[in-house]
């Protein structure tokens, strides 16, 4: 499984999303169950899935898939397609 | 950790004949004490002159009184617990249960001003009340420590929590109330996890459970399924220097198979809402929909 396909999947289980309610596009404000806990529930997957820990400020900054991605390509993990 | 000044018995039992003092007990709490002189109410009522409002009964009790006893116009409380697990005279959180769900407030002012322990309330305890209080506690302590919300002060305290609750034996055994104390206290300050999740979700919608009975029920599992999904168990378990395998012993002794098995169908029927609950979310590892099957298998191990 690709990087983008794990972190597809992620998402949909963290915020209990739809296939259909998924963009690699999609923005926190968008989502009803990306909260504060779901920021947590977000910060436990990625470590589990990436390796990668996210610190408060990161976890809280983040508002869309895209600063996701954007976040965990500085740390060295790729989602080239 | 923040807990409430523990009292002495003695000063307890004299506090409760002062004449500005209401004590607001259970009915069997009140006829177990049966304290001459004392002004017992059992509802909010206002009472001029009042200071101190004395809380005596279980979790379910002291969340109760928790919520209500200012409308006396009493300023400070003393909560009295009669079996441990809740940990409710320690912590800034009570639980109710509304049109069929649980609800939960945090609140610093919710937290009593002072908690005392009666030795003898734990010899009424039955085995069944015992086991199930013990994993309450057990679930306070284990989930607290690995909530991704604690800090590393944290842990470490929860980490001597689990200590001494390793020194202690499943029976009715006193020692337990103050770690109970301590216990509800530390994961008041990060969180539970999926232990809580399904007792919350499962004790309004299966006849004849408890929040504790459940809580002990679905300790180990939850454990192995958290073992089984990430690496932080065992890690954290070798920073703080427990005995990860002695843990689980000890757990395995608070969890029934059959039990676990009866409530195999209906995790299976709730899992949804178990995952939605709010406890789940703050677990130690990620719980997703397709867990459920593994979930399932360590319902079903010996």
């Amino acid at each position: 499984m690709s990087n983008r396909e794990k972190l597809k999947k992620l998402i949909l289980d963290v915020f209990l999303l739809d296939e259909s309610e998924f963009s690699f596009e999609l923005q926190r404000a968008q989502v009803d169950t990306w909260d504060s806990l779901g920021v947590v529930s977000l910060a436990v997957g990625v470590h589990q899935t990436f390796g990668y820990h996210f610190t408060p400020e990161e976890a809280t900054s983040i508002q869309s898939v895209a600063d996701v991605i954007k976040l965990l390509e500085t740390k060295g993990i790729s989602f080239d397609a | 950790m923040r807990e409430p000044p523990t009292l002495p018995w003695a000063e307890v039992e004299a506090l409760a004949r002062d004449a500005s003092t209401l004590t607001w007990a259970t009915p069997r709490a009140r006829r177990q004490l049966g304290w001459a002189g004392a002004r017992w109410i059992d509802s909010e009522v206002a009472v001029p002159g009042v200071q101190t409002v004395i809380a005596v009964g279980g979790g379910a009790h002291l969340d109760h009184v928790k919520l209500r006893w200012r409308q006396t116009g009493a300023s400070r409380l003393t909560a009295v617990p009669t079996v441990w697990g809740s940990g409710a005279e320690a912590s800034p959180v009570a639980v109710w249960t509304e049109d069929g769900q649980k609800r939960f407030k945090l609140d610093e002012a919710l937290r009593p001003h002072a908690m005392a322990f009666c030795d003898a309330f734990a010899a009424t305890l039955s085995p069944e009340q015992v086991r199930a209080a013990c994993g309450d506690v057990w679930a306070h302590a284990l989930e607290g420590f690995l909530s991704p919300l604690a800090s590393d002060a944290l842990r470490s305290e929860l980490a001597e929590v689990l200590r001494a609750l390793e020194a202690l034996p499943i029976a009715a055994d006193p020692r337990w109330f103050p770690v109970s104390a301590r216990a509800s206290a530390g994961q008041a300050e990060s969180s539970v996890g999926l232990v809580h999740g399904l007792a919350h979700v499962l004790e309004p919608r299966v006849p004849g459970t408890s929040h504790a009975g459940l809580c002990a029920t679905f300790l180990l599992p939850v454990l192995r399924f958290n073992a089984s999904t990430s690496e932080k168990w065992a890690t954290l378990t070798a920073e703080h220097g427990l005995d990860a395998a002695g843990i689980l012993a000890r757990v395995g002794e608070l969890s029934r198979r059959e039990a676990r098995q009866a409530l195999a169908p209906h995790v299976s029927t709730h899992w949804k809402l178990v995952l939605r609950d709010p406890c789940s979310r703050t677990n130690s590892t990620l719980v997703r929909p397709d867990s459920l099957s593994a979930f399932l298998g360590f319902l079903e191990a010996p």
